[in-house]
């Protein structure tokens, strides 16, 4: 290799290291000034009466828009597609962090019994900058991961919540919501899937136990719901009565079980989820019962 | 050892210093012990295949170079012929062939009481075929010598960039150049790693992101609608091009790095101006080689005008089969094989007729319309390709005319598929690029730009890529 060979490598590499820092640098930004979920929470613009926590169901079951139309309070859901429960410490506590208590927090638990999708918790990598919590979670799953994150700063932001921040650019994501009703062939996909489980993971429940703790250290009062399945896949669970006893002893409180409030196949959006007009009929059906009233104890 | 993985980097970082360090047939055992030790490492059985193929065309190709009788020689070229599909065909076909046997019986109201056999089908056993059987036809044809040296031959049959996926490359391209000790030179290298980077980008950029969109739609075809199946077909039909031209980008980057220069096997099929055309620019090496060892010996376009139809039909008949022992694939081949028929008539009766356009605008027009055709036939035939079974396949055509339009449930997460349709728009806007601009060119104007270039493939790669771990699409052929 001559001296021109090495004064090009060492252009390139200079290049390429620079460009990543500066790239990794705006795609931050652009991160950052989104109106996705996570963006508004490290922004400290996600003050709320009332804060959701869970995976998509979470996410789908209680739709700030329509909670908000049928209490007048403030919500903000924190939950998220496939959010594993071992990362909602991390959320919860920078939540309180950056803004004041709410006065309820619902905390849907079967994301304590789903099983974890493959590459959940590595779009986090996202938030590295933010809280570096989320580092030592992506070491302990996935260390190759977590070097090449720490090596390049746009790898980090090779993400689907990066994907999704730009699709919130100038609005928030709060009203997203799947917007579509089950059709004949996924009601046969429900009926005949064997996908169904229910998993016992005491890590999960261990996760779901510290941000019960650390809310009612804030004085803020827990729910928490096992939200609608689907009638016909909620009978194709493996005894969710006794799933729903053990995690009942796993977090030491009782789970609301909202299993028969809403039967209706056109609420659904698929077996797991509620569409728009499901989730609002939801919040109906909970506020009738009083549900988001915080002196309900 | 799948290129896109972290093993392989060791691997390739570790042989590549090596490489260099050694000469003559130290390289040379290097080179096979590298080879072997990549197909290895998914499963070392099945090395034995490659031993014995190897071993049977190196002394049919020694016994064919010592004789000059013409029965004796015709016997030596039947005997590796055989022998060669006759291993492939059991591996790959037998159960195919079995199963089908078993359902045409029943159709007659016979029972047969034959089982399948649990075959692991042997990856890249098409590949090495294919370019261990031409060193016997090139002997017989006495287009070439036979190669003394068995370490080289088999390093020739089982040389790692190419051994699972092609190029399939030809004893005369390859052969020559295992003789000469290769002078390392930084340019190779420089080129190679380039390209490496493209193939890269190809795959877990372009191709890894579509599949993301195009799997489940195969996994569960119910509830798409006809313009979600049209649209995957499309992308389907960019991920096959990703996947492949990212493996032949590696495959012929690594080599080069090597010092080797490896045939192109693809040249921008999209802007194919016929479907003729496309095969001129997809999967070249195979293309050639069925071209070489199966068009023109069956006659090629030296007989009758039906004969040539009928060459064209078997050829792209067996082309289909080569991809694999599913009725999907033999369907799909005849597809081709019938539209190409068409498309040389058509193009026969316009010259007889002595018609020529003369605008130039509906020239131009023509040459910037004609590769949508192209590609969208592509898409419409890859649908049977992808799918498991014809009657997948034809549940999916039935959806398409029926033109139900878009069914936005079974596209509910729109981020994977924006994504994947942005990839395509970057790759079709780098493909065009292309099709203007000389890249050597710019690259020897302003050297500075290299780089770049290369760090922008990086950052690409970074930020776009899809590490899901897939092996390539053709691994299966």
């Amino acid at each position: 290799m001559n001296k021109r060979n090495i004064i090009g490598v060492l252009m390139f590499l200079v290049i390429l290291v620079a460009g990543d820092r500066i790239c990794g640098g705006l795609i931050e930004r652009l991160f950052m000034k989104s109106g996705f979920r996570y963006s508004m929470l490290y922004k400290g613009e996600l003050q709320a009466d009332i804060v959701v926590l869970g995976n998509s169901r979470g996410l789908h079951m209680f739709h700030p828009p329509a909670i908000e139309k049928v209490t007048g309070q403030d919500v903000a859901n924190l939950s998220f597609n496939a959010l594993p429960a071992v990362a909602m410490p991390v959320v919860w506590e920078d939540y309180l962090e950056k803004h004041e208590p709410p006065k309820l927090l619902i905390l849907e638990v079967s994301c304590a019994g789903a099983p974890e999708e493959k590459g959940s918790l590595e779009r986090f990598s996202v938030l590295i900058d933010q809280n570096p919590k989320y580092s030592d979670l992506i070491h302990n799953k996935n260390p190759t991961f977590y070097y090449a994150a720490k090596l390049s700063r746009i790898f980090r932001y090779n993400s689907s919540l990066m994907w999704r921040s730009g699709m919130f650019l100038k609005r928030s994501d709060q009203g997203w919501i799947m917007n579509s009703e089950l059709n004949e062939e996924s009601m046969n996909q429900v009926v005949n899937s064997s996908d169904t489980t229910l998993l016992r993971s005491e890590e999960n429940a261990k996760a779901l136990r510290h941000v019960i703790e650390t809310a009612e250290a804030r004085g803020v009062e827990v729910k928490l719901v096992m939200a609608p399945y689907l009638p016909a896949y909620y009978d194709r669970l493996p005894q969710p009565e006794e799933w729903l006893k053990w995690i009942e002893s796993e977090l030491d409180r009782p789970v609301i079980n909202q299993k028969g409030i809403l039967t209706d196949a056109s609420s659904f959006s698929d077996h797991l989820h509620l569409n728009e007009a499901g989730a609002l009929k939801f919040a109906e059906r909970l506020q009738a019962g009083d549900f988001f009233s915080t002196d309900s104890r | 050892m799948n290129f896109v993985s972290f093993s392989f980097l060791i691997f390739f970082v570790v042989f590549y210093a090596l490489y260099w360090r050694l000469k003559g047939q130290q390289r040379i055992l290097l080179c096979l012990a590298g080879s072997y030790f990549f197909y290895g490492w998914w499963n070392w059985y099945l090395l034995s295949l490659i031993l014995i193929s190897t071993t049977i065309d190196f002394l049919i190709g020694r016994a064919l170079s010592k004789t000059d009788s013409p029965s004796r020689r015709r016997l030596l070229l039947y005997t590796s012929i055989v022998s060669n599909l006759g291993i492939l065909g059991f591996f790959k076909y037998f159960n195919f062939f079995a199963d089908s046997l078993v359902s045409l019986a029943s159709q007659f109201g016979w029972t047969l009481d034959w089982t399948t056999l649990n075959i692991v089908l042997p990856v890249g056993i098409s590949f090495y075929t294919f370019q261990s059987l031409s060193y016997t036809v090139d002997i017989y044809r006495k287009k070439i010598p036979h190669e003394p040296d068995f370490i080289r031959f088999a390093t020739f049959v089982s040389f790692f960039p190419q051994l699972v996926a092609g190029p399939i490359v030809r004893a005369s391209e390859f052969l020559p150049q295992l003789q000469a000790d290769r002078k390392y030179q930084w340019s190779d290298t420089v080129d190679g790693f380039g390209q490496v980077l493209l193939g890269f980008f190809k795959k877990v950029v372009v191709a890894d992101s579509i599949a993301i969109v195009v799997d489940p739609m195969y996994e569960f075809p119910a509830g798409y609608g006809s313009l979600n199946i049209l649209i995957i077909a499309f992308l389907f039909s960019v991920q096959v091009y990703g996947d492949f031209a990212g493996y032949s980008d590696i495959a012929i980057g690594t080599a080069r790095m090597l010092g080797f220069e490896f045939p192109k096997n693809f040249n921008f099929p999209f802007f194919a101006s016929s479907l003729t055309d496309f095969w001129r620019r997809w999967h070249i090496t195979l293309s050639t080689w069925l071209r070489d060892y199966v068009y023109i010996p069956m006659g090629g376009n030296r007989g009758t005008n039906f004969a040539t139809s009928r060459n064209v039909f078997l050829t792209m008949l067996i082309g289909g089969l080569w991809h694999g022992a599913a009725w999907t694939y033999v369907i799909w081949g005849a597809l081709f094989g019938l539209v190409l028929v068409v498309e040389r008539e058509v193009a026969r009766k316009v010259k007889r007729s002595g018609y020529q356009v003369t605008s130039r605008i509906v020239r131009m027009s023509w040459r910037a319309f004609s590769p949508v055709l192209v590609v969208t036939f592509l898409s419409f035939s890859l649908i049977i390709f992808r799918s498991d079974s014809m009657s997948e396949a034809v549940t999916l055509l039935r959806s398409v005319a029926e033109l139900d339009g878009l069914s936005f449930s079974a596209l509910h997460n729109r981020i994977p598929l924006l994504k994947a349709m942005g990839v395509t728009g970057l790759l079709a806007f780098g493909e065009l690029v292309c099709q203007f601009v000389s890249v050597p060119m710019i690259l020897a104007k302003a050297p500075w730009i290299r780089p770049l270039a290369y760090a922008v493939l990086l950052w690409g790669i970074a930020f776009f890529g899809t590490f899901t771990g897939n092996s390539f699409v053709y691994f299966q052929f």
